[in-house]
């Protein structure tokens, strides 16, 4: 595939630069298995392959883009894509700014994690991994649902500025599986991110899933009250709510548009508690990463908040030409996120040291929203097997709960940062396949969280 | 053979390996364009075809699906299809069963004069450029505004004899302005491309009228008004929707929540369950009686509204909730049929047309149709906000998140306008409200006549895993609730 896409590229591009068009490109292919299941059955198996050709002409400020989903061997209707970008370029408007197209620098190829055996699990194989990590906790009250899904993504990029043509390559899994009882509707989960097959571990799925079954299987339900709490979130509500912030929050086009809650003001000051450091890490394996962007900018190491201090922008191209800025190497499908992890040592949550307060914990968070983005106020719920911790760690159930508080609050105080690591994985599938992952911390705990709203039943 | 006959041999030897029922949707071409004015500037002016196949299996009581966008090997793409059903059935609980219903041979179009892909990119841009001027304002911080346009050949040809063509051509247009409250924060106010159910939605239908610039107009002007705004109380009191954000409460709260797959447990790995059980159709206060509900896919111009589904069932009107009475779902045939097992009783007489894919890659799904509100005799808006004592008037979606089962909800507006004593007041910015569902829908006390609903159109509804995002309406009209917390 390799071999066939940069090849296929190189001709595209020899092809817009007999035609004197200015152009460039995306060239991206996929190949996905997915195996979904509810009812403790297997609702569905879905393969997919797919190639999809985005090109970009650009007649000085004017530019128009063309793409086309097909076959591999399609070049001529590639071909008539880039024509047809080109016609829309030629009627299109300009913009006021100048815009950047450089040549783009050939980089050594960027496949060093893809793993084929990944990639060629097949459906018995992942049905066998689905059995070890669920065991026996499945009965006929306690079903089963959830997801194992793996694919493969090729990318070339290139423009007719020079003849190089960048090549990418990763190949991911996401595993997550949920324990719900069929009529008193609590539920459980447990998540996992591979890139590649030795990632795997179905035992880690299983302890993580008896661990709240048995505290959910003996234990009743309560409502608790609205209000302030000290809140634990696992790695996986942490991942979710730091990638809303890097939307709300780390992009400069977002900033000088007004619809960012960060902005100029924040650049070099303590925003945050001091344990808290954000950092975009393309050496981190982890998370799928890019070592270019689609302009070709070669990626490395950004951070965004240093001990709690807000540190820079993120620019995309277009965004640093029109406000006359620096492009940061951001014009990617995700971000290599990772969240230094702190100094308590906690694995899992039998290690959660002794709390002061009333403690919540959220595993996950349902439907997350920006009820205010320049506030940076944002609401969800709790999901998968919530749990309250009393000040003597007795742990019990809650019914559910709504979170609704702003960024600054959130993480203006944190207790401890767990010591441990582990990669979630954000990755979704609307649109092209893009394997996404955040590396963080496994715990964090937040002091002095708003709660909502509370549910009085599953 | 062409591509058509392919397809139905590859069928029949499905059905000869044993699959009990095949389908397949071949996108011969889908086009689609997009342009988009931010602050003047011309910031997409995208065009995209695809093509592709999918092919579904049923073999032993499980699907198996596979897709491609490589129309050149048919036999390896059906024959993955089928080892992907082979593989599902080695873990079943409950073998799919399809409702019965007759193949159909049809063919369907969507109702427009014009073609968008007819309209050149030029005119088109004239015509952005215009509302973005329009839309440009001192107190105008940014500006956008966009058109879409997606036009989809669909060919479904299944293993009972089905052969159906749709032709559907769907634009969604609207536009925002964002602007910054001397405090630093933004506000924002927006408006939408949408309807009545009825004529044609090609170009025509965004530039018939005006409708761009009254409500250019209108947005800037209400966006002056939230800049210098008091923050929205934080009290319990009547809330008047308008359709702008009662077609969201609607859609999260009753569309979703009454999808069957959902009340079956099929979403509970992604978009979650519902609050709603099997033993609660025919018996269940919903609402209050003034709560009418209908999936009506027979509307004659919606996004909604598609002819067939893609399970090859017609689109049909079919009452949910009935004088607040909880009554029917969105429903499949699959579905229909493991709910009336499982309940051990026909709540479910056949399948409701509600199976689409959002693409040739996705799988059929219990997918909303235009989930509409029937308009109530509770007179105009202002006959509404006349009866109110204390309430606020509220529309735009800012945010929105449910809880998993749809049980309780949460939602922020772009704008309110206060109620007191039967007066609308002034306005008031970052306007919130929340509850509990059925409280909520029970406390409903005013429902709008016909002079108060929209079809709003919904171009982003998202569920399913791999994910899907799908086109439908909403024909609502304003409602009033009472005794609902706001400002949190
Ligand atoms: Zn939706």
């Amino acid at each position: 595939m390799k071999a066939k896409i940069k090849k296929l590229l190189a001709e595209l591009n020899n092809f817009a630069r007999g035609k004197n068009i200015t152009a460039e490109y995306l060239l991206h292919a996929e190949k996905s298995n997915l195996i979904r299941l509810a009812n403790s059955a297997v609702s569905l198996n879905t393969s997919e392959e797919l190639v999809k050709l985005i090109v970009t002409s650009r007649r000085g400020r004017r530019a128009g883009t063309y793409s086309i989903t097909t076959d591999l061997s399609a070049i001529d209707r590639m071909k008539s894509a880039i024509v047809s970008a080109d016609e829309i370029a030629q009627s299109a408007d300009e913009v006021n700014y100048d815009v950047t197209l450089t040549p783009m620098t050939q980089l050594p190829d960027d496949d060093v994690n893809f793993d084929d055996a990944l990639v060629g699990m097949n459906s018995s194989e992942k049905l066998d991994f689905i059995n070890k990590a669920v065991g026996t906790l499945e009965t006929d009250k306690i079903k089963l649902s959830g997801i194992f899904s793996t694919g493969a993504v090729w990318e070339a990029v290139a423009n007719t500025l020079s003849e190089s043509v960048l090549f990418h390559s990763v190949s991911d899994g996401q595993i997550s599986l949920e324990l719900t009882h069929s009529e008193l509707k609590w539920e459980i989960a447990a998540t996992q991110s591979a890139i590649s097959k030795s990632d795997l571990n179905p035992e880690k799925i299983q302890s993580q899933l008896s661990t709240l079954l048995n505290i959910y299987q003996n234990t009743s339900p309560e409502i608790i009250k609205t209000g302030k709490y000290d809140i634990i979130l696992s790695g996986e509500a942490l991942a979710e709510l730091i990638g809303m912030m890097e939307y709300i929050g780390f992009s400069g086009g977002l900033f000088k548009r007004k619809m960012s809650c960060l902005r100029d003001e924040h650049l070099g000051k303590k925003i945050f508690d001091d344990k808290l450091t954000i950092v975009d890490d393309p050496a981190v394996r982890e998370t799928f990463p890019s070592v270019f962007d689609y302009n070709g900018n070669q990626r490395s190491k950004f951070t965004f908040v240093e001990n709690g201090v807000f540190k820079q922008f993120m620019w995309d191209r277009d965004s640093a030409d029109e406000f006359n800025e620096k492009e940061t190497g951001h014009d990617v499908s995700g971000l290599s996120t990772v969240i230094s992890s702190g100094n308590e040592l906690v694995s899992s949550i039998n290690d959660i040291p002794e709390n002061k307060e009333l403690t919540l914990f959220i595993p996950h968070l349902h439907y997350m929203n920006i009820v205010n983005m320049t506030e940076g106020i944002i609401t969800a719920c709790s999901r998968f097997g919530a749990l309250i911790f009393d000040k003597e760690n007795k742990i019990r159930v809650p019914f559910n709960f709504r979170l609704t508080d702003n960024f600054f609050n959130i993480f203006n105080d944190i207790e401890w940062i767990s010591n441990e690591t582990v990669a979630v994985n954000t990755s979704n599938s609307y649109g092209m396949r893009s394997p996404a992952a955040a590396f963080v911390p496994k715990f964090i705990k937040l002091k002095n969280i708003s709660i909502t709203h509370v549910n009085k039943s599953f | 053979m062409n591509i058509t006959q392919k397809i139905k041999v590859e069928l029949a030897n499905l059905k000869k390996k044993g699959a009990e029922y095949a389908d397949a949707r071949f996108y011969p071409s889908r086009e689609t364009e997009s342009i988009t004015f931010l602050q003047g500037n011309l910031k997409e002016c995208r065009s995209s075809a695809t093509t592709g196949i999918g092919v579904r299996v049923l073999y032993n009581g499980a699907w198996g699906f596979a897709s491609s966008s490589l129309t050149e090997n048919l036999p390896a793409l059906f024959g993955s299809a089928f080892e992907n059903a082979v593989a599902a059935s080695n873990r079943l609980s409950f073998p799919v069963k399809l409702a019965n219903r007759k193949p159909i041979t049809a063919e369907y179009s969507s109702p427009r004069r014009i073609d968008p892909f007819d309209i050149s990119v030029s005119e088109k841009l004239d015509f952005l450029r215009k509302i973005d001027k329009k839309l440009e304002h001192n107190i105008v911080a940014q500006r956008i505004s966009y058109v879409t346009s997606d036009k989809q050949k669909i060919i479904f040809i299944d293993t009972d004899g089905s052969h159906i063509e749709k032709n559907i051509c769907d634009t969604f247009a609207g536009m925002k302005v964002i602007g910054v409250e001397k405090n630093g924060n933004s506000q924002e106010r927006s408006y939408e491309l949408g309807g009545d159910g009825f004529g044609t939605r090609g170009w025509e239908a965004l530039v018939s009228g005006d409708k761009f610039p009254e409500n250019a107009d209108r947005i800037v002007d209400e966006l002056s008004q939230i800049l210098v705004a008091e923050s929205a109380p934080k009290d319990t009191r009547s809330v008047i929707l308008l359709p702008g954000i009662m077609f969201l409460q609607t859609h999260e709260v009753i569309g979703h929540a009454l999808e069957l797959d959902r009340i079956l447990g099929y979403e509970l790995s992604y978009a979650g369950g519902s609050f709603v059980r099997l033993e609660d159709f025919g018996k269940l206060r919903y609402g209050s009686d003034k709560l009418t509900v209908r999936a009506d896919g027979t509307l004659p111009n919606s996004p909604g509204s598609y002819g067939y589904d893609d399970d090859g069932v017609e689109c049909q009107d079919t009452v949910l909730i009935d004088k607040g009475i909880l009554k029917n779902a969105i429903t499949s045939r699959q579905t229909i049929v493991e709910a009336n097992e499982k309940a051990g009783e026909k709540i479910f007489e056949k399948a409701g047309g509600c199976a689409r894919a959002s693409n040739f890659n996705r799988i059929p799904l219990e997918r909303m149709t235009n989930i509409n509100i029937d308009p109530g005799n509770d007179g105009s808006l202002n006959d509404i906000i006349t009866s109110t004592e204390s309430g606020i008037v509220l529309d735009g979606a800012r945010s929105w998140s449910i809880g998993s089962n749809r049980e309780q909800f949460h939602f922020a507006n772009e704008i309110g306008w206060l109620v007191k004593d039967g007066e609308k007041g002034e306005v008031v910015k970052n306007p919130t409200y929340s509850s509990d569902t059925l409280p909520f829908w029970r406390s409903l006390s005013a429902v709008g006549d016909k002079s108060t609903a929209e079809l709003v159109y919904v171009p982003n509804c998202g569920k399913g895993l791999p994910s899907q995002q799908m086109y439908l309406g909403h024909l609502i009209p304003v409602c009033k609730f009472d005794n609902v917390k706001t400002g949190e």
